[in-house]
């Protein structure tokens, strides 16, 4: 294949060509009106012109003229660059690191948060629940309450909402896998015939649910997940007559559906999930009310908003019906995109982190650049007078800039490579679709934009200087050699750019600093219980041994987990061992409500508080180590029959109950008497405080302890089990003895309370490493920068340093004659980036615990490391400047 | 410097191209024979700028509305001569009547009077 430059040699012979014959025509008229021959030729040439510039013009009308003459510019750039490995290594290396993070970094924001919804016109998708806001809570953060409504209430929203185009009901649901494999639970849902429909999603194989499925007294049918159908079949297509047993009945498998559907699957890394048809009770079974969550698609061309607009005015005609707790609430309709919360914010100021490691990398990269740019003066003056305009001039550094950073794109993505496998290793395991960050089209793409613009950036202000217009009094002084004028304005201009990298570098380093405290504090804080030795997991009762949904068996079910519990105690090496509703650190506090004896004003939620409760057997105080501080524990009177008793903890008791607890009574509100009068719970002790959410502020939340025996046991709860040595070594002589009494019965997150701990802080961790490390890449970067300049100012200044020697000058003073110069950058460098960290540690707030965002010890700490950090790179270049020999440097020039 | 010659260019840009096209319309010609002839043609007012004229021609020849070949000339010379492309042709008729267009309007304007006589 001919390139198109190739053509063009010929080309350009042909105008040169055309050109002679012009003049030779033009001679020889000459010559026949009289001229002389040498006469002739010559004003036949002035008539011409500056002919080299005729050609270049000419060139220019050629179809290819700007990409010749780019490729022209790259070459030559490329050249420039080859000439000095030693700068172009150091600038690429600096480059690459800031590239490298960004787009690993970026890798991640593109995994987590910009993933598309895997449903066809995803934007019309909207769930709608009825939702009840409550002003301020114990943390100034209001709650919400998300409910369901039973199908027939969503069936009277429907009839009025012309919005809505399709419509389904579904509801979350967990399942007991058993069969070949240990009993395990699966999350999946209860759907309605459209649900699969009105998403948009086909099956792989078969057929998903159809009206036929959703009646009564039908064979049982499920859908499976891509990632269960591969565990339990290894893929097979054939699915004709396949069973499999959920929570010990067989259903027929119907369907599998594609890898990427994973609808309620909460984004747990393994996508296991299945669905079954939500079955349309009669109306008059109790249980056909129950409340589902609604999904709709919208009419095209419906925005959410819209909906939204037009829901706020059904809400009041149709609320009438959805009973007293929700009467006065709002129906709201939301898209359907997860909401991220703190990893959103997290990933934020990652961003933001490396941006900033970047700004640094580019500045340290102008510096150098304009370092260089003064050995090229002679170059440009050259390139000036014959002809080139500024802007080409321009183009030209632009070019080599660019070139540069895309050779540091290049190398930066090596780094992302080692960058986003350390990410996905280090990444809290909880966070939803780490398994997508890798470098993928759009990454690269991001990458490459990147690249560009960092050319652009650092190489503007270089190439605005150098092609800067002179007077002729600069240009001869260009030539010949001193450029004292032009020296000092790029001396001026590094000095600024290096108190901008410091800057930059001190609110990296500010904002890293109160993470890492803040990290330090959250590690640090007294959980109120002691979490060593601790094993913990959950189990679940199997339907045989232990129906919770009917209410006659709840002795059975309260029967076999004391008798599980008792087995686990006699395992050699168990201390202790108690259930629990709700491991603490995992189950948090709730919007509960709560009326105490005597008392007009509701407490929990209605008041803006929220409030923990959980269900425990009275070994669980002593297994996690809570003392009881007054009253009694639970004990084996306290049964079904005998009066409800519960145990506080100190908040409760000095919010609630004005600090006397014992005796005082108080009502759930979820349940009456037969002869409806409130059935009071008495308080009958009071324990230490705990924390349950580490990430909560630092507040102890109010609690209150439910004896285990007088529960309405779920048939599922937590077991928590003090050991004498390592806890993980005694799983599996408990998992035995759970199966012992039910060996259906599935038992998961089997793990030892400081596995516990340690995850709950996890994400908090994770960003106080790499806000760390970004923080420690932006300081030493911006310490390569202060090193580069002062080193390049006391190489300019030998000289001068030597004249100083000659006349007197001590070597101490010569010290502090460059030390105080980068000193007083490093100051002024300093003292902006404290006053951008002010302005902008605000935006962490979210995301520190108990220090604040403008933390004046961190700010003093922070300041007074840079300047020492600025110190040490001073001072290798000073203690050269202090080794100067006189002579040497007088005779220098 | 470059930069005035470009300016030129777009300054003479269509008229340029228009006297060129004109100038082919008569034949095939090499780039020397149409400044000759714009001149003369013109009474020796119009003096095409070498710089100007070859620029300009090229970027005829891209635009296909005029064709070269390289011929022997007279003086047994190797010349590249540029004749009118049927495109080329067509924008003739178009530049000119636009051109009279121009030229009437704004001898409206520097000739009222004419005008109102005529009225």
């Amino acid at each position: 294949m001919k390139l198109p430059w190739d053509a063009r040699d010929q080309r350009k012979q042909e105008l040169d060509e055309e050109i002679q014959s012009h003049l030779q025509m033009s001679a020889h008229d000459r010559e026949a009106r009289g001229e002389p021959a040498d006469q002739a030729a010559a004003s036949a040439r002035r008539e011409l012109g500056n002919a080299a510039l005729v050609r270049e013009v000419t060139h220019d009308q050629w179809r290819w003229g700007w990409l010749d003459s780019l490729w022209q510019d790259v070459r030559f750039a490329a050249r420039m660059l080859r000439k000095s490995p030693g700068f172009t290594a150091v600038a690429v290396l600096t480059l690459a690191l800031g590239i490298g993070a960004n787009t690993a970094i970026f890798s991640a924001v593109n995994g987590i948060l910009l993933q598309r919804l895997p449903y066809p016109h995803s934007e019309e998708l909207a769930q709608v629940s009825v939702t009840k806001t409550f002003p301020g809570t114990g943390r100034g953060v209001e709650a919400m309450v998300y409910a369901d409504l039973g199908p027939s209430n969503w069936q009277e929203v429907r009839s009025q909402s012309p919005a809505i185009a399709r419509f389904a009901m579904w509801t979350r649901q967990q399942f007991t896998l058993t069969g070949e494999i240990a009993p395990e639970i699966v999350r999946g849902a209860e759907v309605s015939n459209d649900f699969f429909p009105l998403l948009g999603v086909p099956p792989l194989i078969g057929r998903t649910v159809t009206a036929a499925d959703t009646q009564p007294g039908q064979e049982r049918v499920v859908v499976l997940s891509y990632a269960l159908w591969r565990e339990l079949f290894g893929g097979e297509a054939s699915l004709q007559g396949r069973k499999i047993n959920l929570n010990e009945q067989a259903y027929t498998i119907i369907g599998v559906m594609p890898p990427q559907f994973e609808f309620a699957m909460d984004g747990q890394r393994e996508r296991k999930g299945l669905w079954v048809p939500l079955i349309e009770l009669p109306k008059s079974d109790k249980k056909s009310e129950q409340g589902v969550s609604l999904l709709v698609r919208l009419q095209k061309g419906v925005s959410v908003k819209a909906f939204n607009a037009q829901l706020k005015t059904i809400a009041p005609r149709v609320s009438a019906h959805w009973g007293d707790f929700l009467r006065d609430a709002d129906l709201v309709a939301r898209d359907l995109k997860p909401e991220f919360g703190d990893i959103q914010t997290g990933l934020m100021i990652l961003m933001g982190a490396v941006t900033f490691v970047l700004l640094i990398a580019c500045v340290n990269v102008s510096a150098l650049l304009l370092g260089r740019s003064f050995g090229r003066q002679r170059e440009i003056a050259v390139r000036e007078a014959l002809g080139a305009g500024r802007l080409r001039i321009i183009r030209q550094f632009l070019t080599e800039s660019i070139l540069l950073s895309l050779a540091g794109g290049c190398a930066g993505i090596l780094f992302a490579v080692w960058g986003v496998s350390a990410l996905r290793a280090i990444a809290p395991a909880d966070t939803m679709g780490v398994d997508r960050v890798q470098l993928d089209a759009r990454v690269l793409w991001f990458t490459l934009g990147v690249s560009f613009l960092t050319g652009i950036v650092f190489g503007l202000v270089p190439a605005l200087h150098a092609s800067a217009k002179r007077s002729g009094a600069a240009f001869n002084e260009s030539l010949t050699g001193s450029l004292s004028r032009y020296q000092s304005h790029a001396r001026r201009l590094r000095g600024a750019l290096v108190v901008f990298e410091i800057a930059l570098a001190v609110i990296l380093v500010i904002g890293a600093t109160l993470v890492a405290r803040s990290f330090e504090k959250l590690a640090a804080v007294d959980l109120g219980f002691r979490i060593d030795h601790l094993l913990t997991m959950s189990m679940t009762f199997s339907p045989s041994v232990c129906d919770a949904s009917k209410t006659d068996n709840l002795d059975r079910c309260i029967g076999a987990a004391d008798e599980a519990r008792r087995r686990i105690q006699g395992i050699p090496g168990v201390e202790n061992a108690a259930s629990v509703s709700g491991l603490p650190l995992k189950e948090g506090p709730d919007t509960l409500t709560l009326t105490v004896e005597g008392q007009k004003e509701q407490l929990g939620i209605e008041a803006g508080n929220l409030i923990a409760e959980r269900v425990v057997t009275p070994e669980y105080f002593q297994v996690v180590g809570l003392r009881l501080l007054g009253g009694r524990n639970f004990n084996v009177t306290d049964t079904k029959t005998a009066p409800r008793v519960a145990i506080v903890n100190e908040s409760f008791a000095r919010r609630f109950l004005a600090g006397n607890a014992i005796g005082r009574r108080f009502d759930q509100g979820d349940s009456k008497n037969k002869d409806g009068s409130p059935a009071w719970i008495e308080v009958v002790g009071v324990v230490s405080d705990s924390r349950d959410n580490v990430q909560a502020g630092g507040t102890m939340f109010p609690e209150y302890y439910l004896a285990f025996a007088q529960s309405q046991f779920p048939g599922s709860a937590s077991v928590i089990i003090r050991t004498q040595a390592d806890p993980l070594a005694m799983a599996d002589a408990v998992r035995q003895q759970i199966w012992s009494v039910d060996k259906n019965a599935p038992i998961a997150d089997v793990k030892t309370m400081d596995a516990v701990l340690s995850e709950s802080v996890a994400a908090p961790r994770f960003r106080a490493l790499l806000l760390g490390a970004f923080g420690a890449l932006g300081l030493l970067l911006a310490m390569v920068g202060i090193f580069g300049v002062i080193s390049y100012a006391v190489t300019q200044r030998t000289r001068e340093i030597g004249v100083r020697m000659a006349l007197g000058a001590q070597p101490r003073d010569v010290l502090r004659l460059v030390l105080g110069e980068g000193m007083l950058l490093a100051a002024l460098g300093i003292a902006t980036g404290a006053a951008g960290a002010l302005a902008l540690t605000k935006l962490l707030e979210s995301l520190l615990y108990e220090i604040k965002p403008r933390d004046p010890a961190t700010f003093i700490a922070v300041a007074m490391a840079v300047a020492a950090a600025a110190a040490l790179a001073c001072y290798i270049p000073a203690r050269r400047a202090m080794r100067v020999d006189p002579i040497v440097a007088l005779r220098y020039e | 410097m470059a930069k005035r010659y470009q300016n030129r260019i777009e300054l003479l840009q269509g008229t340029l191209d228009l006297l060129v096209l004109q100038t082919l319309r008569w034949g095939a010609q090499h780039g020397y024979g149409i400044a000759l002839a714009i001149r003369a043609n013109s009474g020796d007012i119009l003096q095409v700028d070498t710089g100007s004229l070859y620029p300009a021609l090229h970027r005829l020849e891209r635009q296909k509305l005029i064709a070269a070949d390289w011929k022997i000339s007279e003086n047994k010379q190797r010349v590249r001569v540029y004749r009118l492309s049927a495109a080329g042709k067509k924008k003739l008729a178009s530049e000119r009547s636009r051109w009279a267009q121009i030229s009437e309007a704004i001898s409206g304007i520097l000739n009222p009077a004419a005008q109102e006589n005529e009225a």
